[in-house]
């Protein structure tokens, strides 16, 4: 017999609610089953089963706060019955009688609240003869011309300050607020402290380039022309940033724990709209891979993010992050910086402006790219620097073949 | 035949320990037991309810964090899981006496003992014959004579309920009846207990009963003193007591009904007409040594009246042994024996109260501490009062009473004093650790003569 616990899922994830339940007791499963679906503060993660057999009791159900180490389920062999968990068994065993499902429902009634609902003194019944009073209520009573003897005290002895009623024509209530209270999911509250703990924590700067876009407009079509490829304009960043990377290390660096840790690989993270989320998906080691590599890869991430399946394992590990808003015809916007790394490259639309070349104006396609860098680990002359390489590589790609 | 040394019949604390104490001397023992080693205290007494009451406490403890905000939630609660672990409590000190018994080499007989005449004991058909004879059979819960008794449960009826009542009606407002109606008040249910006499617990320092009623009545519980039970009617609803008050009839509705008015002693195979065994009323007439009027026949614990306590029959025990040793021991009797009810608050007293001094010629004086200004109280979120009677002229401690949290913990403190007869002079140079409750039985002694510091 194993317990299934609920796995560790990542530095920033403490608490996750179980949003699915797949299985039953009773059910027989292999080794990789999901058993349920728990969510986290970035993602749904699906909790498999490392022991196959029959499911002996199931001890979470939807809505569950569970952490890690929480026991989810317990598998084993089928007629297994554990001593702890044997009281929760008999009610699913398929000989269970009618008599035993009475004492089912009654299992529900197992807990009792620790708080009473009502003080076990009752308020008495209005005699006309008045309750004793607090002296501060009577001064109040006398305040608000209130009659002592109309008052009941809510301790069922003598009447406090709070017993008495407001006074005739003030209004009793507040009135309807004309606003709506928005329930908090985690992934707002997450995203709330983390974008909060940026602003509050990390001088950022920022610094934007205009860069002229034909040579990536030419290598984006020669891709999809020879390849069949589609290239995304984020997938040809990704790839400029981590060549530049390579000269500006420190675009890769992670701010944390008071350490300022460089990163041997660009990680680069994009920030991916949901419903009413953002999370932001990672492909690793970019300097290593091929263009059409990344593009597949990037796909998958936001297919997977789309379909609220990124594991931790997907998100958090990134060096650098991206993200894009051209698609929305914003021309030029600044990011604020994902703790803990020391950059973020915000991208604008693409859109045709008249470019002098020495003798006219001739039109040019060009986008914006704004990088907020933590003024702790970068500071101006070196972000600047980055981004003109950033510039000169967009521009000359094949200047990225070494 | 099978000849022993002692024959100890009942397995409770005064038996099991007289029992060890024999064996650990040299002596050939043998016990009967027809129930559980342990007896009534182990069993279906003292420690099931303390665990009852403990966890009672604990709940208090949180709602009181939780109105003060402290714990944001206050959580749920199983009465099963609670029953279960009592259970287990129990269990445990039921292995722990066994252990002993047989690690000292008592022979114990499971079964019911007859008492012959000769110190022959009659147990599974076999004859067992003693030099000595013990009887510690302990009591039983007596039957209270009024119709409808064969609805109400017993003390051990009602510490076995698997599920809470909703509602319980007490009928006698002993040790045994308000230790459990405070715990099950805390739980939830509705509690009506009904005492026959006027006043509750009157052989208490009357200032520390009327704190531990007033705390009472604040869990919810409708205490009926004066309160005659007249009968128990069964209705479509459950159940229906019915008693008079002042000559008027009165009835509370209820799921059970539990009978605890009293106790009487056990004397199940023990034929005292046919024996010539002496009594004295209901119980086995005793001398100061515990000798009955048999030669080389004892009884100690319940069964030969006295206090009805463990730790009675633990120094009874003694005695008795003591005795047929051929030691000269003083008896115990004049000793103080500390007692402690565990209701909420709890309640414990050595010695003499301000009253029963007064009759017996002292010129008592009473002072008392409260637990309001003690730090370790404050801290804790503990409360009460802690009385002393001290003899005006000698100076001399006479009796402790403590109500509130840890009063028996600190009433051992106050034996001692007790026993000793501490002056005032001795409680003035006498240090006891802050912050501490127990401090509180020093200011409590010194205020008799006005001489507490702590005290406004």
């Amino acid at each position: 017999m194993q317990e299934i616990k609920m796995p560790s899922a990542g530095q920033t994830t403490d608490e996750a609610t179980i949003v699915a339940v797949h299985v039953k007791p009773g059910d027989t499963i292999k080794r990789g089953d999901v058993l349920v679906e728990a969510e986290t503060d970035k993602a749904i993660l699906p909790v498999e089963s490392f022991a196959a057999g029959q499911v002996i009791d199931v001890l979470v159900s939807e809505g569950s706060a569970v952490t890690a180490g929480t026991v989810l389920a317990v598998v084993g062999k089928a007629g297994e019955v554990s001593a702890g968990h044997k009281e929760r068994m008999e009610p699913s065993q398929p000989a269970a009688k009618a008599a035993q499902s009475v004492a089912a429902s009654e299992e529900e009634e197992d807990y009792l609240p620790i708080m009473r609902g009502q003080p076990p003194i009752r308020p008495q019944a209005v005699t006309g003869k008045a309750a004793p009073a607090m002296p501060n209520a009577k001064l109040l009573a006398r305040e608000r011309g209130i009659d002592l003897s109309d008052v009941i005290p809510s301790n069922g002895r003598f009447i406090k300050r709070q017993d008495v009623p407001p006074a005739p024509g003030v209004l009793p209530s507040a009135p309807e607020p004309d606003y709506q209270v928005m329930p908090m999911t985690r992934a707002r509250a997450v995203i709330a402290r983390r974008m909060l703990e940026s602003k509050q924590t990390i001088p950022a700067w920022q610094g934007t380039i205009f860069v002229n876009m034909e040579a990536c407009l030419a290598l984006r079509a020669s891709y999809q022309e020879a390849l069949g490829v589609k290239l995304s304009y984020n997938d040809i960043l990704a790839k400029t940033a981590a060549k530049a990377a390579q000269e500006f290390p420190l675009i890769n660096a992670r701010y944390e724990d008071g350490e300022v840790r460089v990163c041997k690989h660009t990680n680069v993270g994009l920030a991916v709209a949901l419903e009413n989320a953002l999370v932001v998906p990672v492909v690793c080691g970019i300097e290593e891979k091929g263009l059409t590599q990344i593009s597949e890869e990037f796909k998958a991430q936001i297919r997977k993010a789309r379909d609220g399946r990124l594991t931790p394992a997907d998100m958090g590990c990134g060096s650098v992050t991206i993200s894009n808003l051209g698609m929305y015809g914003v021309d030029w916007f600044q990011a604020i910086v994902n703790p803990p790394e020391s950059s973020i490259l915000a991208v604008g639309g693409i859109r045709v402006d008249p470019v002098w070349d020495g003798t006219e104006f001739r039109p040019a396609h060009r986008m914006s790219v704004t990088g907020s860098f933590d003024h702790r680990i970068i500071d101006g002359a070196y972000g600047a620097r980055f981004l003109q390489k950033l510039k000169i590589l967009m521009e000359t790609p094949g200047l990225m073949l070494g | 035949m099978l000849q022993f040394d002692i024959l100890v019949i009942g397995g409770g604390p005064g038996g099991y320990s007289l029992a060890v104490h024999a064996a650990k001397s040299g002596f050939k023992v043998a016990l009967f037991e027809k129930e559980q080693i342990g007896g009534t205290c182990l069993n279906v007494g003292c420690i099931p309810t303390k665990y009852l009451v403990d966890k009672a406490l604990a709940i208090e403890k949180v709602r009181g964090l939780s109105a003060k905000e402290i714990f944001r939630d206050a959580g749920t609660f199983s009465f099963q899981k609670i029953q279960k672990g009592k259970g287990e409590v129990t269990g445990k000190l039921v292995n722990g006496v066994r252990f002993l018994l047989k690690k000292n080499g008592v022979k114990v007989i499971n079964g019911a003992a007859e008492l012959k005449a000769n110190r022959v004991v009659h147990c599974n058909g076999q004859e067992y014959r003693g030099n000595y004879v013990v009887i510690a059979t302990g009591s039983v819960p007596a039957p209270v004579k009024i119709p409808g008794y064969e609805y109400c449960l017993d003390s051990t009826g009602v510490l076995n309920l698997q599920r809470l009542p909703k509602s319980l009606v007490i009928m006698g407002g002993g040790v045994i009846g308000l230790e459990l109606a405070c715990a099950f008040a805390v739980y939830g249910t509705e509690i009506t207990v009904v005492e026959m006499l006027p006043e509750l617990l009157p052989q208490e320092q009357r200032e520390a009963v009327q704190i531990a009623v007033r705390e009472m009545e604040r869990l919810g519980i409708h205490l009926r003193t004066g309160a005659k039970m007249l009968r128990v009617e069964k209705n479509a609803s459950g159940l229906r007591a019915v008693y008079e008050v002042n000559g008027q009839e009165n009835s509370t509705g209820c799921q059970y009904v539990l009978a605890a008015a009293g106790r009487k002693p056990n004397l199940t195979g023990i034929d005292c007409d046919q024996l010539g065994l002496a009594m004295n009323g209901p119980f086995i007439s005793v001398d100061q040594r515990q000798r009955t009027n048999l030669d080389g026949v004892y009884a100690i614990g319940d069964v030969a009246g006295g206090w009805q306590l463990a730790h009675a029959a633990y120094a009874e025990a003694n005695a008795a042994l003591a005795d047929l040793m051929g030691k000269d021991d003083p008896p115990p009797g004049e000793r103080p024996v500390p007692v402690c009810t565990y209701t909420i608050p709890c309640f414990a007293s050595v010695g003499l109260t301000a009253q029963a001094a007064q009759a017996k010629g002292f010129e008592p004086l009473l002072g008392s501490f409260s637990y309001e200004a003690n730090g370790m109280a404050l801290a804790e979120g503990a409360s009460g009062t802690v009385f002393a009677v001290m003899d005006k002229q000698s100076k001399r401690t006479l009796g402790m009473t403590v109500v509130g949290e840890n009063a028996p913990e600190m009433i051992a403190f106050a034996a001692a004093a007790v026993e000793e007869g501490t002056t005032l002079e001795q409680w003035e140079q006498r240090i006891v650790a802050h912050p501490s409750l127990c401090e509180m039985v020093r200011e409590a002694a010194l205020d008799a003569f006005g001489m507490s510091v702590h005290k406004g």
